[in-house]
């Protein structure tokens, strides 16, 4: 077997027999899209904004450490950690983001992407920038990476026999 | 093998559309507006307070210096401005991913009302509307103009003016004063 779909296939005939299986996997990569087009929106923005370029990504940082409590870990996160790294940490999220949105669109490295898109997002809460939008698109994450999405439909299934750890 | 290149087809005119539509996505600065920020409207996890004062009032104050603590007495209102509830920021993420094709001019959240009733505070809660265009926040009983922080009636007519004062200074004031409420 050259790839991790089982049974998986796009015919009609197996769509008829597995009706429910079938909606599921559409639906699966239906918000897989749509979540690497969420992620290539927010990269794109983030070249729009200057955070490659200037200084954005410190003073949103400075901002923010004024509306935390100055006793809170997000508060010390920021000062010791986020602030003194700005810049590596601009490139990181913005490239980062546009990597890990063309590879979830395309079917490229599904898992690893999605892992990706995970260590960001917990990132985002630990460094201050929590709220209730990340914990669907944290569970959204789990659920690419628990299934070969990249097989059902994407590169991976033809990359796999390269490099099975990266593309399964 | 067919519907397959025609998904692949269907996803590449997604990556287009994308480009193209974000190409053009200016980041709105709300910075001159009060609670406007330099990189987008008040944040969905951002609190703040501001104290809006009659015209008597307001006009013993010196614009370059604003209030920057609650007055002990007097007749104001004292608006606070949590964060966004739960099921708002959930909606967060629709909000970001459509600013991308079209203008996000407005969003809800919760308010707290404040207002002098003898030595404490008397406190009710609401809900608010803010918006960048028209740059005002719709209160329940008045409108505060985000570009100049004029205080307007429900009628439009002025009826004082805003001062963001600072959160967490004002919050110790508030528990202090206000003990049985939220804060």
């Amino acid at each position: 077997m050259n790839d991790l779909r089982g049974d998986f296939a796009w015919q009609w005939r197996w769509f008829g027999s597995h009706p429910l299986r079938g909606l599921g996997i559409i639906l699966h990569l239906l918000l897989r899209i749509l979540f690497g087009v969420f992620f290539i929106a927010a990269g794109i923005n983030k070249i729009n904004k200057g955070w490659l370029t200037t200084d954005v990504m410190e003073k949103i940082f400075y901002q923010r450490l004024t509306e935390l409590h100055p006793d809170s870990f997000a508060a010390f996160f920021l000062q010791e950690f986020a602030i003194p790294l700005d810049m590596p940490l601009a490139w990181l999220i913005t490239i980062g983001e546009l990597i890990i949105g063309v590879g979830l669109i395309f079917g490229i490295a599904v898992r690893l992407n999605a892992w990706g898109a995970f260590a960001m997002m917990m990132g985002f809460a630990i460094g201050g920038y929590y709220d209730a939008s990340l914990l669907p698109l944290i569970g959204m994450t789990i659920l690419f990476f628990s299934k070969p999405t990249g097989h059902w439909l994407g590169f991976d299934r033809r990359l796999y026999p390269l490099q099975p750890w990266l593309f399964r | 093998m067919h519907i397959i290149r025609q998904i692949i087809m269907s996803q590449l005119f997604i990556i287009a559309l994308c480009f193209s539509a974000f190409a053009n996505a200016q980041p709105k600065t709300t910075e001159h507006l009060l609670l406007g920020s330099p990189y987008g409207e008040f944040c969905t996890m951002c609190e703040a307070f501001v104290v809006c004062l009659p015209q008597n009032e307001a006009a013993n104050i010196n614009p370059a210096e604003p209030p920057k603590v609650l007055p002990e007495s007097g007749n104001f209102t004292l608006y606070y401005f949590p964060t966004r509830t739960f099921w708002q920021q959930i909606y967060t993420i629709w909000e970001w991913f459509i600013v991308n094709f079209m203008p996000v001019n407005s969003h809800g959240r919760p308010l707290g009302i404040y207002q002098p009733d003898g030595a404490t505070l008397s406190y009710q809660a609401a809900e608010t509307f803010f918006s960048i265009d028209p740059p005002e926040i719709t209160l329940p009983d008045a409108i505060i103009k985000r570009d100049d922080g004029s205080w307007l009636d429900k009628n439009r007519q002025p009826k004082g003016s805003c001062y963001r004062l600072p959160l967490w200074e004002t919050l110790d004031v508030v528990a202090k004063r206000a003990p049985q409420t939220p804060n």
